[in-house]
């Protein structure tokens, strides 16, 4: 869920016109500015990925882009840090995918 | 090639303050900077697309600091990673490897400023790796940032007062904040520090802050307690708390379950040093700063000439002490070039070591009091993931300890800890503690247990990307 | 002197020294390992891991080559480890046709000893290795070979030897030795003197220093090689696959790229190597280094072209002029042994280390390693002359 309050911890912002995205072949809406992590974090999806031998199910850890456990696919291109891109009109994400396949 | 007087890697509280002074001598400076745009995680800027005004102190120290520099000749190249350095010919400096879109695939730099700052410490239990678990740093950037809660009820687990920050702000996002935490006692410890304490007012009044509405909130606060179970089925469903001793080990028996999704984990950060030591400049091991520190001098040079080291990478002091350090590696840098003497640098060296001094008590006072002990690692057991790239348990380790692993770099090799994405960097110091843990009682210490070696590329990168850097030659 | 007194001690902790400590660890003899860096470092810790037998050029190295297959077949278990032993063969890509012809030949010669080998054409290669860019080879010669993890190898044998009795202690370089009428009765390290009734040098591109230390000097020369590897990928080659003339580059050109590549069974290939020459020992990947071997792969493999490197690495690699081991005493010296500059490390150094054993407990050097007595170079160096 997206914050939409603001007080004088959170200011005000204005997000822009919302970009379109496709989530596993789901339509989707997410705002510029706004990295994959939180398009999909406010779409309720936590699991990004199964992890290659045990598949066990990972999602963002450290947010900035040093733990790569947020790898999600971007346009094709596979073990893509979700926290560390940002989205972009027209991008086709795909999750559950085991890292490094 | 494009060749500068100066180049600095990291835009954070050091880097920028390091780019503000020498931009002010005069250096020919290029900034280099993951992250889309300047502020390192101290100073985070809003993305421009959330047309925000930052309100806050900090905020908006951080926006008109990133505008100063913005404003200056120095150039800056965001969203951009240093992936390889290596010396020049002929004494010449250092060539960059540099991998971002429109920026050039390698330049020349005479001196090098490395300001990569921190992340957060893993600290590993059983269910950490259950999405729901993260880092006190993704709950800020979540919150501050990408104003996105990251769950509806939370616990946060961990040491030290960047907790209270991360609950404050998760509470006035609409987060429901079930308890913070604190495994550590920090008092009556504390009050020896009274004096440390005097002049950090904006400090004490921004904890204050946090402490009332955590108080309103009526966010319980426990000291001596933490996390050591995150239970749910494909993400955080409920969390086990305890009760610690003084050296971090759970007391059974005092066992409590919490309904929450979410678990932030902030034992403190570490530093990012990866850059310095694929440079090869010289570290000595440290558990209490995170690790390892650099061998420098007064003017933050490393054991490689020309090579500054500033801020948090160097040791975890906070953004005034990196502001100060940034500095003087700046000043450092310009000696060096030629456009002071040291004799003009040392008014200004005489005035930075008062403030150094200064910051570095108050740092050294939070690193006494909130540094995770070697004991925290007995908070995973057997099936708990160690290597979380390679999915390595603890078990697993142990086995090859009794065949013989002694050091951190010998389970690298008979386990595959540490050859995954992130290159060890979240499982390095939990290996080292497992060590001491394990092999303690026979006298090894956590010095000797060594760490890994870190080799170019700084980060996994497409082999065309590497094949492509040989373009342009000396 | 505070130091224990050993019957043998063994300066070198890579692949060699550790086979030694095991083999001499064996009857209850009093063996200490010194390492000056880590376990299984220099050119142990950097290896691909074959055990090639494609690159043997004498009937008698084949001999000791094979011998050491079967004893890698079974030495996981007799060491209590999982050596990760695989048989994936080797590919030779053949460019020119006088190589066509001298791998013909090799190709010939194997399969009268028996040993799995065959020519391929291009249409064939292309078959076996879908990934290449093929055109400009004209086929490959194929050769059976094994592959082992090198760490498994280098710690099993480490660890079978502390269970027998031996102390291995790493980050301890040697930095003198002290000599009496002819025989070496001190082994120095920082913080002690150590007394052995023998002492073995094994310290791979080391080696030479070592024995400088001791008053000697071998021919003992090394490249600069460097190596990646990348993720884990689905499967996409079961062979190994090098080109043609490797060994000749190693030790021909000044910089050069030769081209090797394997997978692993967990999915990451291994790419080697880029060669320079060098002087001085260093473990640093360099400016040509990874970019050129990275070009080289993608022209030749072009799927690698978005495939992620991980790591890479560089190292020493130790040769002798005739490019065959210095094993054997030191003349002029009673009790000091050498044994470096292994070819075909891999699968000789299980046979050859074994035989080292014997020959030091027995006091005389078994027959199959007395071709490489370091006799055939060994100069005392005049140091009272200079």
């Amino acid at each position: 869920m997206r914050i939409m309050k603001a007080d004088r911890a959170l200011p005000e912002i204005r997000r822009g016109a919302p970009v379109r995205i496709s989530v596993d072949g789901n339509s989707a809406e997410a705002y510029p500015g706004e990295t994959v992590a939180t398009a999909l974090m406010a779409m309720g999806i936590r699991q990004f990925r199964k992890t290659r031998d045990k598949g066990e199910p990972r999602g963002v850890y450290c947010g900035m882009g040093v733990c790569y456990e947020c790898l999600v696919t971007v346009d094709g291109v596979e073990n893509v840090r979700a926290c560390q891109t940002c989205v972009r009109d027209g991008m086709e994400i795909l999750t559950g995918q085991v890292a490094e396949q | 090639m494009k060749k500068v007087e100066l180049a600095i890697v990291g835009a954070g509280p050091a880097g920028i303050h390091a780019a503000l002074q020498a931009n002010e001598a005069g250096l020919n400076t290029v900034m280099v900077d993951s992250n889309p745009r300047p502020g390192g995680q101290y100073y985070k800027q809003l993305p421009l697309d959330f047309g925000g005004k930052p309100q806050k102190v900090v905020e908006q120290e951080g926006s008109f600091l990133v505008g100063l520099l913005e404003s200056t000749s120095v150039e800056i190249f965001s969203n951009t990673l240093v992936w390889g350095v290596f010396p020049a010919s002929r004494g010449e400096g250092w060539l960059l490897n540099l991998h971002g879109e429109g920026v050039p695939k390698q330049i020349q730099a005479h001196s090098l400023i490395l300001a990569t700052g921190a992340y957060d410490t893993p600290i590993p239990f059983p269910g950490w790796t259950l999405p729901g678990v993260m880092t006190a740093g993704a709950g800020l950037i979540s919150v501050k940032n990408q104003r996105v809660m990251p769950g509806k009820r939370a616990l946060l687990t961990g040491t030290g007062p960047l907790q209270l920050a991360l609950a404050s702000s998760l509470i006035h996002a609409g987060v429901e904040v079930a308890m913070v935490l604190e495994a550590s006692q920090p008092f009556p410890k504390a009050f020896q520090y009274a004096p440390v304490m005097i002049n950090q007012w904006s400090r004490i009044l921004e904890g204050v802050d946090y402490g009332f509405t955590m108080l309103r909130a009526r966010v319980p606060y426990r000291l001596g307690w933490a996390v050591i179970e995150a239970r749910g089925d494909g993400q955080v469903e409920e969390a086990v708390i305890a009760r610690m001793d003084n050296e971090w080990h759970p007391l059974r028996g005092t066992e409590q379950v919490v309904q929450v999704d979410t678990i932030f984990s902030g034992y403190t950060v570490k530093p990012n040093n990866f850059l310095g030591r694929m440079m090869g400049c010289e570290f000595r091991p440290d558990h209490q700063q995170g690790g390892l520190v650099p061998v420098r001098d007064e003017w933050m040079q490393t054991s490689l000439p020309g090579v500054y080291l500033a801020g948090d990478a160097a040791g975890i002091g906070g953004a005034e002490l990196a502001r100060v350090e940034g500095k003087v590696a700046a000043v450092a840098a310009a000696v060096r070039a030629g456009r002071f003497s040291e004799k003009d640098a040392k008014p200004f060296s005489r005035r930075m070591r008062g403030q150094l001094r200064r910051q570095r008590r108050f740092a050294n006072l939070l690193s006494e009091l909130f540094t995770p002990q070697l004991g925290v690692i007995s908070l995973a057991t057997d099936n708990t993931i160690i290597c979380r790239c390679e999915e390595v348990t603890l078990g697993d380790i142990r086995k090859v300890i009794t065949e013989g692993a002694r050091t951190v770099n010998d389970i690298k090799v008979l386990t595959r800890c540490g050859m995954g994405n992130c290159q060890g960097r979240n499982c390095e110091l939990s290996i080292a503690r497992i060590l001491v843990q394990e092999l303690g009682a026979s006298g090894l210490t956590f010095d000797e247990v060594g760490v890994f070696r870190v080799r170019p590329p700084l980060h996994p990168l497409p082999v065309s990307v590497l094949a492509d850097s040989l373009e342009v030659e000396g | 002197m505070t130091g224990q007194s050993y019957d043998f001690i063994i300066v070198g902790g890579g692949l060699a020294g550790a086979a030694l400590s095991y083999y001499l660890s064996q009857q209850k003899n009093r063996v200490l390992l010194l390492e000056a860096r880590n376990l299984c470092g220099g050119s142990s810790g950097a290896c691909a891991g074959r055990a090639q037998i494609f690159e043997c050029e004498s009937e008698s190295y084949l001999d000791v080559v094979l011998a050491g297959f079967s004893k890698l077949e079974r030495l996981g278990e007799e060491l209590g480890c999982d050596l990760e032993w695989v048989t994936p063969g080797h590919l030779s890509l053949i460019q020119e046709m006088k190589d066509w012809e001298t791998c013909f030949r090799k190709v010939s010669w194997l399969k009268r000893r028996n040993i799995p080998a065959d020519m391929l054409d291009q249409g064939q290669l292309r078959k076996e290795v879908s990934i290449l860019q093929s055109e400009s080879f004209l086929g490959a010669a194929y050769a059976h070979e094994g592959h082992v993890s090198p760490f498994s190898l280098c710690m099993g044998y480490i660890q079978a030897a502390r269970r027998q009795g031996a102390r291995v202690m790493a980050f301890t370089p040697v930095i003198g030795f002290q000599m009496e009428s002819g025989r070496i009765t001190g082994v120095r390290t920082a913080e002690d003197v150590y007394s052995s009734a023998q002492v073995v040098v094994a310290g791979g591109a080391w080696s030479r220093d070592l024995l400088l230390l001791a008053g000697f000097d071998i021919p003992l020369r090394f490249t600069h090689a460097e190596a990646m590897i990348t993720e884990k990928l689905p499967p996409v080659l079961s062979r190994h696959v090098g080109m043609t003339g490797f060994y000749e580059t190693v030790h021909g050109g000044n910089h050069s790229v030769t081209l090797g590549l394997g997978q692993h069974p967990n999915g990451s290939v291994l790419i080697s190597n880029a060669i320079q020459s060098a002087t001085v020992i260093d473990q640093e990947s360099t400016f040509w280094g990874m970019p050129a071997l990275a070009k080289a792969l993608k022209g030749y493999f072009p799927i690698f072209g978005k495939v992620r490197i991980m790591r890479t690495w560089a190292a020493p690699s130790p040769f002798l002029p005739d490019y065959y081991p210095a094993i054997g005493w030191v003349p002029g010296v009673d009790n000091l042994f050498i044994a470096a500059g292994f070819h075909l490390a891999v699968p000789t150094i299980p046979i050859l280390c074994a035989d080292i054993a014997k020959s030091m407990l027995v006091g005389e050097p078994v027959e199959r390693i007395v071709p490489f007595s370091p006799g055939r170079f060994v100069e005392k160096i005049r140091e009272e002359a200079e």
